[in-house]
């Protein structure tokens, strides 16, 4: 195959599978990107075996044929190129690339190993307002377990309710809800879970303009932008019942300025162990005093004033939990929620239940 | 305890596998028993305990079964029964923590006990009279034997019980100490292991008195700061440590040798769930939680290597821990004959302690 390609875009393809190609050298095929001849231009694929991403750049082509060489390599080798034509031969198993006077000359793997692109029904996919999506993932993401081995919390769950969509993540310490109003999304009540890894590729793809077009089959998720289509394999697995830790008892009720709140608990969490961040809440009415002590370098005390009514309460959690919260909430004061020192305490946006943020405390 | 006089009992079970052993087998008195493996001379396993008669023959624990049989080829074989060796250690263990909490296990046949007493009595002579009721007692409701020394350290007491052995009873006092020790060949020593005695005989040095003789800083230069000084103390018959009721345990593991060696994955990863599954309850029982799982394969030819993973919580479930040892299993060259698997669980935390984050219960 003989192909005349712009280099811009090839780089714009190429760049978006970067982050999807296995990094772990597991099957060597899976390092490579596979090219391909198409109507009027060239596919390119890549896959980890999880998520599928295929692409297209126009291009000028005069043979057919198709080969998968290093992912990696291609990139940075067409980002070097000197000019913008850049002419590729492809023959079975190697890709020659010419541009000005460079010639490289690539080894590859022949296409017909490369995995198949699961297919798509491309007509049950339904235009999404991709802002509203990146919220909710922006949201939930923090809350995300990486622990590999509980792999039904590897992901976000996404489920239909009512007129809403809902996506919740947890790492079995904390729990991140939000709730958007949102009727012609393809998922139903049972709900399905959407890797990591596939979410995060997922939110830099939702940074680009234009219209996303979105579908959920039996075992994956696909999401449609123009000529990329990206396919997430669903985690197979039941979700926990997060509804069973969405506490209803929580009689303690604070109001607290969001970002004065945040720097003291970051000025606090200094001394904290490394690992677990453990701060002490003491709550009194109108005030808040956190503390924390590491048995090795000393201890820290630091006060705000708070809305608060009810008795004294004294509960410790891991700071990083409301850091995290905090900083991607937009409001000014912040709702928290408490019941006694081993419940799990709420924390949500001022007058509104659509975003909820559920944190199990640290022994005291 | 600085300056008071302390008073230490240390109690080690006569042959304790065997005579456990020989208490359901009265038959096999008096003649030479070995407890190890499944009991099959020909099969891989080692000595675990052998019966003084045995003994008398060169086998000791630690040996290949096969070789014991060639030494004396009409020992009998009995298999290991460790459940049951357990719950008469719990029984000896029990009669020991009648009289004080200060008990430390040292093993399911060995144990320490710190004696205490009100100022005006000495707690050496309690100590005594204590030991004796000890050792009268495992005779009458346990009908078994042990040795027991009283001493005032740890270092000592077992130094008597060892000298003791078996059915003995010894008592090393302060003023005995030099005299005992002086003519001892330095192996007796606790923390004198082949390899020290190999380097103190190259110095020269071959009795307890003659180690107590050498000055500290030749000690620290050839053996180091720590194991220096800790030669140079025990030779002296000085060992401060206490005796600490129960130890944290770092890690809990399980290891099997199989019978033959085996390239069936299947049938090695059977072992190895079952193995994960005697640490996961052990965990639970015991009430801890482990970060670092860990599988141990020793080859055909003896080559072994570890595999070890670390979770972000940690965890006492089977599930859990099944899911990252059949990880570490895929990442082994199981090409090659195994000889030996095992399976750790380290980074453990008490469970529900301070400072531990609590979790959602999903129920």
């Amino acid at each position: 195959m003989k192909i005349t390609v712009d280099k811009t875009e090839l780089v714009k393809v190429l760049q978006r599978m970067q982050g999807i190609v296995e990094k772990r050298n597991t099957l060597p095929i899976l390092s490579n990107v596979l090219v391909e001849e198409a109507n009027g231009g060239i596919t390119i694929m890549a896959t980890d075996l999880e998520i599928f991403i295929k692409d297209m750049c126009p291009a000028d082509i005069d043979e057919r044929g198709s080969v998968t060489v290093n992912a990696r390599k291609l990139f940075e080798i067409i980002k070097s190129l000197p000019e913008e034509r850049v002419d590729m031969k492809i023959t079975e198993d190697r890709m020659a690339i010419a541009s000005g006077k460079v010639k490289y000359n690539i080894m590859g793997i022949p296409a017909k190993e490369f995995p198949a692109f699961p297919s798509v029904p491309e007509d049950s996919l339904v235009r999404i307002d991709q802002n509203i999506f990146s919220e909710m993932i922006d949201k939930t993401s923090f809350a995300v377990s990486t622990d590999e081995t509980r792999y039904n919390i590897n992901g976000f769950f996404l489920q239909k309710d009512d007129n809403n969509i809902r996506m919740v993540t947890t790492d079995g310490h904390r729990l991140a809800l939000i709730k958007k109003e949102y009727d012609n999304i393809p998922v139903d009540t049972a709900g399905v879970i959407l890797p990591r890894k596939g979410v995060v590729e997922l939110r830099k793809l939702f940074e680009e303009e234009g219209s996303f077009f979105f579908g959920i089959s039996e075992r994956n998720a696909t999401v449609k932008k123009d000529t990329t289509i990206m396919n997430i394999r669903l985690i197979e697995g039941e979700f926990p019942d997060y509804k069973q830790v969405i506490p209803r008892e929580n009689d303690k009720k604070v109001v607290a300025p969001r970002v004065e709140l945040m720097e003291a608990l970051k000025r606090v969490s200094i001394l904290a162990s490394d690992r677990i961040k453990g701060v002490k809440f003491s709550f009194s009415p109108g005030r808040l005093v956190l503390s924390s002590s590491n048995p090795d370098i000393g201890d820290v005390v630091d006060e705000l004033a708070v809305e608060y009514q009810g008795e004294e309460l004294e509960v410790a959690f891991n700071a990083r939990y409301f850091i995290d919260v905090f900083s991607v909430m937009e409001e000014e004061r912040v709702f928290m929620e408490f019941k006694d020192s081993l419940s799990p305490g709420v924390v949500r946006p001022e007058g509104s239940e659509d975003y909820l943020y559920i944190v199990m405390p640290m022994r005291l | 305890m600085h300056g008071k006089i302390r008073a230490v009992i240390h109690v080690d079970m006569d042959a304790f596998f065997v005579s456990v052993e020989l208490k359901r087998k009265k038959g096999l008195r008096g003649k030479p028993v070995i407890v190890g493996g499944d009991g099959d001379p020909q099969s891989r396993g080692v000595v675990s305990a052998a019966s003084y008669e045995a003994r008398r023959f060169g086998i000791h624990s630690g040996m290949a079964l096969r070789r014991a049989k060639r030494l004396c080829p009409g020992a009998i074989f009995l298999p290991v029964d460790y459940a049951l060796y357990e719950e008469e250690s719990e029984r000896f263990m029990d009669i020991l923590r009648e009289y004080t909490d200060l008990v430390e296990s040292f093993g399911l046949d060995e144990a320490f006990v710190e004696m205490r007493c009100a100022p005006e009595e000495d707690p050496f002579e309690k100590a005594i009279t204590t030991a004796r009721k000890i050792k009268e007692r495992i005779r009458c409701e346990l009908k078994l034997t042990a040795t027991v020394g009283v001493a005032p350290n740890k270092l000592l007491a077992k130094l008597a019980t060892e000298l003791a052995k078996p059915d003995g009873f010894m008592v090393i006092r302060e003023e005995d100490v030099e005299r005992v020790l002086r003519g001892l060949p330095v192996r007796k020593l606790w923390g004198v292991g082949e390899k020290t005695e190999k380097r103190l005989k190259f110095l020269g040095i071959q009795t307890v008195g003659e180690l107590a003789r050498t000055p500290l800083l030749h000690l620290v230069r050839y053996f180091g700061r720590a194991h220096g000084t800790m030669l140079h103390e025990y030779s002296r018959g000085v060992d401060t440590s206490p005796v600490v009721p129960f130890h944290e345990p770092n890690s809990m593991s399980r290891e099997v040798t199989f019978e033959k060696d085996t390239r069936d994955v299947y049938f090695i990863k059977e072992v190895l769930y079952e193995l994960t599954k005697d640490v996961a309850k052990r965990l639970r029982e015991e009430g801890y939680r482990a970060k670092t799982f860990t599988i141990k394969i020793r080859y055909y030819d003896f080559k072994t290597i570890t595999r070890s993973r670390t979770v972000v919580t940690p965890t006492d479930s089977l599930n859990d821990m099944w899911t990252v040892v059949a990880e570490l299993v895929d990442r082994v060259d199981t090409t090659q004959p195994i000889r030996l698997v095992g399976v750790k669980a380290s980074g453990l935390e008490k469970r529900g302690e301070k400072g531990v984050q609590k979790g959602f219960n999903y129920g």
